[in-house]
């Protein structure tokens, strides 16, 4: 067996639809970042967004259900994510929020989101 | 036995050393509060309250129990500081776009025709063309829309709004350079020649930047090759450019005229401030005997001159004509400016020059604070000794020191030197610059929005955060942390004070930062340690004197002791930072000075 390709993983919910997670997908791609989208029928973000980022090779993995966003790495506990967002906001929050996860594998800083939830 | 204490209010912090003297002087606590209000008026008095029922508190004593407190005769001098840019660069009829988008699309060079992107299905067949496209356009229609008219119009390459740089491109079937995030779209002239280059991942644009490379693209001549130099030069850098002509669209370097300074003593000179600070030092040294300094009226310096004199003339009672400027200190410094007519946020480093001037009066109204304090604490309170020599008794209990010795009280405001020669006598001087002109010339080199930033870098070293779980130092180290680094800091340069990393406002690497952090510290208090050393040297050389003891609050600074240190060990002489009484570091040396000097009088 070959290995995966290194990708950013996106786990969505298989009722989260297309189109919701379109402007998070653009924000990875607009920065280059190569990524590969997983359905599920796991219903708990933190859930996928762990299991996401535990699968890629890259580390980090976005996890998209029931409205949130999720951007975790491998080292982290699966409750106790990196950044954690209400998805569809805005197309531009969207944008946003994968543009985050591609700049923690670029190890670049991060852009300001308004949707992130406190801890 | 008696309880005195010697009580020293400065510019940012006011000190107690608390001592019973009798055949011998035991000191027993000290403190050290912030001042209140500005130093020599009635609004230290609090402050005063304050340090000192915190030195009385951990020696167990009462305030009733004091026998006499003795209070700094203050040098009456105040610092200030401003900063004078003096180049701009002035783009007119936008003539190019030179900026560092995250991510543009595409790579490489193209000519052609700027034209609007709602104007594409008009455009000319066959013309080589270079689309200029609104936020409003999503990437798919623009993607699509090229592709639609790559067969009929020879698209050479876009520019864009929106951060879509790279969307586009992902979709496109002929590739071509894409520059966007650029802000003001609306400004790029139409219907007009341009080039466009984008450099690749990692690299910056080499034929924009080179002005044969514009000649070559737009076919100039020897005359207007010569005039493309400013702008090719301010491209330098950038990872994307654009290049447009228009018939009147330049770029120009101008000088800003900053007005001029008079040096008044036994003799008069006067040096345009924006020859730069070299011109203005010289100045400075060839005037005997230096009584003031003017800067023309109706000009930036000239504004600052005076604001100093309004401060300083309302501080002491005195008229603002009686105020005399003594001293000044002119640093040569780059500062990023944004650049006039830009439409991409460009920036251009532009020349500056930092002053930092010194201002004496008659005297400071301490005699009205020890007034009020002893009416309120009914002790008898006096005003004691000439600063510069209370510091001297009190650095002179660092270990390992004699006489003859030289301190350098370096301050907030000013860099005050003095000297006690082997048999007793002694001089002191004032120089303008310290602590405020290194967080000052930090702030502008950096291009930082606020002063407590700067302060925060001056302080504090760096550190880079470089995964969510370690930080690498600036010194290479790297420091593991049990909990996850917050987001707001990841991969961002962060200044690491001790209640925890706090991120720069900046894109520059940590390198970049250090250093400017470090010349700007060399610049003030190198200089000034040598300035002052040379002035009370009784030989004018710095090696004639043996010992130089560093005090006051840029000393407890974490480098620049040793800069010091450094620069003066190539003139043989030992310099470091005291620790009066053994204990206390480079504080309180004039408190001590003032309760040593108790039993004397």
């Amino acid at each position: 067996m070959t290995e995966p390709r290194p990708t950013l993983n996106v786990a969505a919910h298989d009722r989260v639809s297309d189109a919701a997670l379109t402007q998070v997908l653009l924000g990875i791609e607009e920065e280059g970042v190569p990524y590969l989208v997983q359905r599920s029928t796991e219903l708990n973000p933190l859930g996928l967004a762990h299991d996401a980022a535990v699968s890629s090779r890259l580390g980090v993995g976005v996890g998209i259900s029931l409205d949130y966003a999720v951007v975790t790495t491998d080292k982290l506990c699966e409750d106790r994510p990196y950044l954690a967002h209400h998805l569809g906001v805005s197309p531009e929050a969207d944008r946003i929020i994968g543009s985050n996860a591609a700049r923690l594998v670029k190890r670049l800083p991060l852009r300001l989101a308004e949707t992130e939830r406190s801890h | 036995m008696k309880l005195v204490a010697g009580i020293d209010i400065g510019n940012a912090t006011t000190e107690v050393a608390l001592a019973e003297v009798g055949a011998k002087v035991r000191f027993l606590a000290s403190s050290i509060v912030p001042t209140t209000g500005i130093k020599g008026t009635s609004a230290n008095v609090k402050g005063v309250f304050h340090a000192l029922s915190e030195a009385l508190g951990k020696a167990g004593r009462r305030i009733d129990e004091l026998d006499g407190i003795r209070v700094n005769e203050a040098a009456p001098v105040i610092g200030d500081v401003a900063m004078e840019t003096i180049t701009e660069t002035i783009i007119t009829e936008s003539t190019m776009i030179g900026h560092n988008p995250a991510t543009p699309g595409g790579l490489g060079i193209g000519v052609g025709r700027t034209v609007a992107f709602a104007d594409l299905p008009s455009a000319p067949t066959g013309e080589a063309t270079i689309l200029v496209v609104p936020r409003e356009i999503p990437y798919d229609q623009i993607a699509q829309g090229i592709n639609a008219a790559a067969e009929r119009v020879k698209i050479t390459g876009a520019i864009l709004q929106a951060d879509d740089g790279v969307l586009v491109h992902n979709r496109l079937t002929r590739k071509i350079p894409i520059v966007d995030e650029v802000r003001l779209i609306e400004k790029v002239p139409l219907g007009m020649t341009a080039a466009i280059e984008v450099a690749d991942i990692g690299r910056i644009v080499e034929v924009l930047s080179n002005p044969f490379g514009i000649a070559t693209l737009f076919e100039l001549d020897s005359e207007d090759t010569r005039s493309v130099v400013p702008l090719a030069r301010s491209l330098v850098g950038n990872r994307s450019a654009v290049v447009i002509k228009t018939p009147k669209g330049d770029v120009q370097e101008r000088r800003i005229p900053a007005g001029h300074l008079t040096f008044r003593g036994e003799n008069t000179l006067d040096v345009d401030v924006d020859l730069g600070a070299t011109a203005i030092m010289d100045a400075a040294s060839r005037v005997r005997s230096l009584a003031d300094i003017t800067g023309e009226p109706g000009t930036n310096v000239g504004g600052m001159m005076e604001k100093v004199r309004v401060t300083m003339a309302q501080l002491t009672g005195q008229h603002p004509r009686d105020i005399r400027i003594t001293d000044l200190l002119a640093v040569d410094t780059q500062v990023p400016q944004a650049v006039a007519g830009g439409i991409a946020n460009e920036f251009s480093m532009e020349a500056a020059v930092g002053i930092a001037v010194m201002v004496k009066a008659d005297r400071l109204q301490m005699e009205r604070i020890a007034h009020e304090l002893a009416a309120q604490l009914s002790i008898p309170v006096e005003v004691g000794g000439v600063e510069a020599d209370m510091a001297i008794r009190g650095a002179l209990t660092t270990p390992g020191t004699a006489a003859p010795i030289a301190i350098l009280d370096m301050g907030a405001g000013s860099t005050d030197a003095s000297v006690m020669r082997p048999d007793g006598s002694g001089e002191s001087i004032h120089l303008a610059g310290a602590g405020n002109m290194v967080t000052l010339m930090i702030q502008s080199e950096l291009g930082l929005d606020s002063f407590d930033a700067a302060e925060d870098i001056k302080r504090y070293p760096l550190g880079k955060v470089e995964t969510v779980f370690n930080i690498r130092h600036e010194d290479g180290t790297v420091q593991f942390f049990d909990e996850p680094l917050p987001g707001h800091i990841y991969a961002r340069v962060v200044v690491l004070k001790p209640e925890g990393p706090v991120p720069v406002d900046t894109d520059l690497p940590v390198e970049t930062i250090r250093q400017v952090r470090i010349r700007a510290k060399e610049r003030v208090f190198v200089t000034n340690a040598l300035r002052a050393l040379k002035r009370v040297s009784p030989t004018e050389n710095v090696r004639d004197i043996d010992f130089v003891v560093l005090v006051g609050g840029s000393a407890l600074d974490f480098e620049i002791p040793q800069l010091v240190t450094k620069a003066l060990s190539e003139f043989r002489v030992v310099a470091g930072r005291a620790n009066i009484r053994g204990t206390e570091g480079p504080r309180n040396a004039v408190a001590t000075g003032l309760a040593l000097s108790w039993g004397e009088s």
